[in-house]
């Protein structure tokens, strides 16, 4: 099995290069800082231990990005051994106030409404505008043709539009 | 901030204080170094089961519960019934072959019949086809024939989880599971029998279900599984986790802390003498049942349908028209806006049922004829509106009506075929089983 190699250097630039948008990814779709945390560090685990699986046909970018929206459904689907990970922790961050900044993200209404959607709708909002992947990426990450993304994000657009009472700019 | 555009600019400065620290660095580094350190070598490794079974013992006498006799395999989420004479095999525990990065694992198998079923999850390749890499034998190497699989494979990772059932020419508890060289032993024993006289178990007639309850203790947490098998394969049964509850001899309730998917639910309260668990309802899905309709805006309602048993009735059909719109980015990151004259159908359908007290229509499934929604190409791909997760749309309303919009219908249309389906009931009692302290 011919294997890629993945330098030290390589991934801590990585790392350095979508490391925050990967967190803060992390932190909309868990609303948890330390979860965040912990999905955002186990994502970069999994990036390198399986890079040599990266076949080069998305870029970067998507493919990190789909390892970090798999890695945080995990934690969403099994909260138990999420938190008992979280107790074992080796290293502690400083604390963050995870409801002070979604209390200052809340004051936008519209914000509130993405937040607010179903988890396959907010999570198609969060690639499209806040990641800025296209269409065929986001179709790539969740694994899903085209045509189906593109209705998704349709429906999620309409939800919001309903929500906010058609006042909505794209 | 109004403007999806800006989503951007807008998380981003409010989200400063959120960025890879140092000390992330350091812990990603720290994780991947403990990860290679527990690497394991080359080994069959059998992992001692989880006995959540002892658990299990019954003292207390309640009216309805049924004198059964029952075993169940940890992981399976499954019971077994057992008439005494046909025992039920299982694998207690798992059993993993790794070598180096790659590695098989099962997780459960347990044999009905001359069938056996596994779950099984690995990083070796398998490429969608079990069969040609993975053989299954028993102890005189005949091979066993695969009658079903259903395989999940993660691209980023390479990492599948397969449930396969296989068939033996004869009843087999030891079989042998072959992959490349390698060669993995799978040694079932016999399932222990548990007499479900009076805790943990009851018998729901009204849905035709058997419910069993297994608990056990994680890091402190009373772990509370919900196990149920319906007498009927096309109805499935949910649980609405969250209001479950315990209820204490005192009549103190004391709600989950966690649940997972799995009807697995976490209870910061230790069993004691006279505790229930009590189910508010349950909800039945019936998987079977489909009814097609035709609604034209001459139509005069009510319009009645049936759908399984049930006479239903549609109440109101109000058409609406708008613009449907749809903005996109391009590959190459230019924006294209869609806009198309559509409509939409809100239907109010009256759940009241006859027949039976039992159970309340809760929601149902609607689906309209893909013919006649919109569909326009964009960059070469068909695109239709029709999505697999519309459930949303439809909604209970508290005049006892079922709610459901139907939209991107074509402008066009002055009728719409509507297929009805997968409707969803609930208990109208609590359902209320002892536990075992």
């Amino acid at each position: 099995m011919g294997r890629k190699i993945l330098t030290e250097e390589h991934f801590n630039s990585l790392i350095n290069e979508y490391g925050t948008e990967i967190l803060r990814l992390c932190f909309l779709y868990l609303k948890d800082y330390q979860l965040a945390e912990d999905a955002c560090q186990d994502t970069f685990l999994k990036v390198y231990k399986s890079f040599h699986s990266f076949n080069g046909l998305s870029t970067e970018k998507t493919w990190i990005t789909k390892i970090c929206i798999n890695t945080c459904k995990n934690y969403l689907r099994n909260p138990w051994k999420r938190k008992v990970t979280l107790e074992n922790k080796e290293f502690i961050q400083e604390a963050v106030s995870d409801k002070e900044i979604f209390a200052e993200l809340e004051k936008s209404e519209l914000f509130n409404s993405i937040m607010k959607l179903r988890k396959n709708y907010k999570e198609i909002i969060l690639m499209y505008y806040y990641q800025q992947l296209s269409v065929n990426e986001i179709s790539q990450i969740l694994d899903i043709s085209e045509s189906n993304a593109f209705t998704r994000l349709s429906r999620a657009r309409q939800l919001l539009k309903d929500e906010l009472g058609g006042i909505i700019y794209e | 901030m109004n403007n999806l555009e800006n989503l951007k600019d807008y998380v981003d400065n409010n989200m400063k204080s959120i960025r890879i620290t140092d000390n992330t660095k350091k812990n990603i580094h720290y994780k991947i170094r403990k990860n290679k350190h527990n690497r394991l070598k080359l080994a069959a490794v059998i992992i001692l089961p989880i006995m959540i079974l002892s658990l299990l013992a019954f003292n207390e006498q309640i009216s309805y519960a049924a004198q059964k006799l029952f075993s169940y395999l940890p992981g399976t989420n499954k019971i077994f019934y057992n008439d005494g004479e046909n025992k039920v095999y299982g694998l207690l525990g798992s059993v993993e072959l790794s070598d180096k990065e790659k590695y098989i694992k099962v997780n459960t198998a347990y044999n009905e019949d001359k069938t056996v079923t596994l779950t099984m999850e690995g990083n070796v390749t398998i490429e969608n086809e079990i069969e040609r890499y993975i053989t299954i034998v028993d102890e005189e190497n005949n091979k066993a024939k695969l009658i079903s699989s259903d395989i999940i494979i993660n691209l980023d990772d390479y990492q599948w989880s397969a449930r396969c059932t296989y068939e033996f020419r004869k009843v087999a508890n030891n079989f042998n599971i072959i992959y490349d060289k390698f060669n993995i032993p799978v040694i079932m024993t016999e399932l222990p029998e548990i007499p479900l006289e009076n805790h943990n178990y009851i018998s729901a007639q009204n849905i035709n279900a058997d419910i069993a309850v297994v608990t056990g203790y994680v890091e402190n947490k009373l772990e509370v599984s919900i196990l149920s098998q319906s007498s009927d394969e096309v109805k499935s049964i949910s649980f609405p986790l969250k209001d479950i509850y315990l209820l204490d001899s005192k009549g103190n309730k004391f709600y989950s802390i966690d649940n997972n998917n799995e009807n697995i639910l976490y209870f910061d309260k230790k069993l004691e003498n006279g505790i229930k668990l009590v189910i508010p309802h349950i909800f039945i899905t019936d998987n079977d049942v489909r009814s097609n309709v035709n609604i034209s805006k001459y139509d005069s309602l009510p319009v009645k349908f049936s759908l399984g048993d049930n006479e239903l009735v549609i109440n109101n059909a109000e058409w609406g028209e708008y613009n449907e719109k749809f903005n996109y980015r391009t590959t190459e990151n230019n924006n294209y806006r869609m806009e198309e004259k559509a409509q939409k159908i809100k239907l109010a359908i009256s759940k009241s049922l006859e027949g039976t007290n039992e159970l309340k229509l809760q929601n149902i499934s609607a689906d309209a004829n893909k013919n006649q929604l919109n569909e326009y190409m964009a960059e070469d791909v068909r695109v239709i509106w029709d999505d697999p997760y519309r459930d949303a749309d439809s909604q209970i309303s508290e005049e006892e009506n079922i709610k459901i919009i139907i939209s991107n219908i074509k402008n066009i249309q002055d009728k719409v075929d509507i297929t009805f389906y997968a409707p969803v009931y609930s208990t109208c009692d609590k359902v209320i089983i002892p536990l075992r302290p």
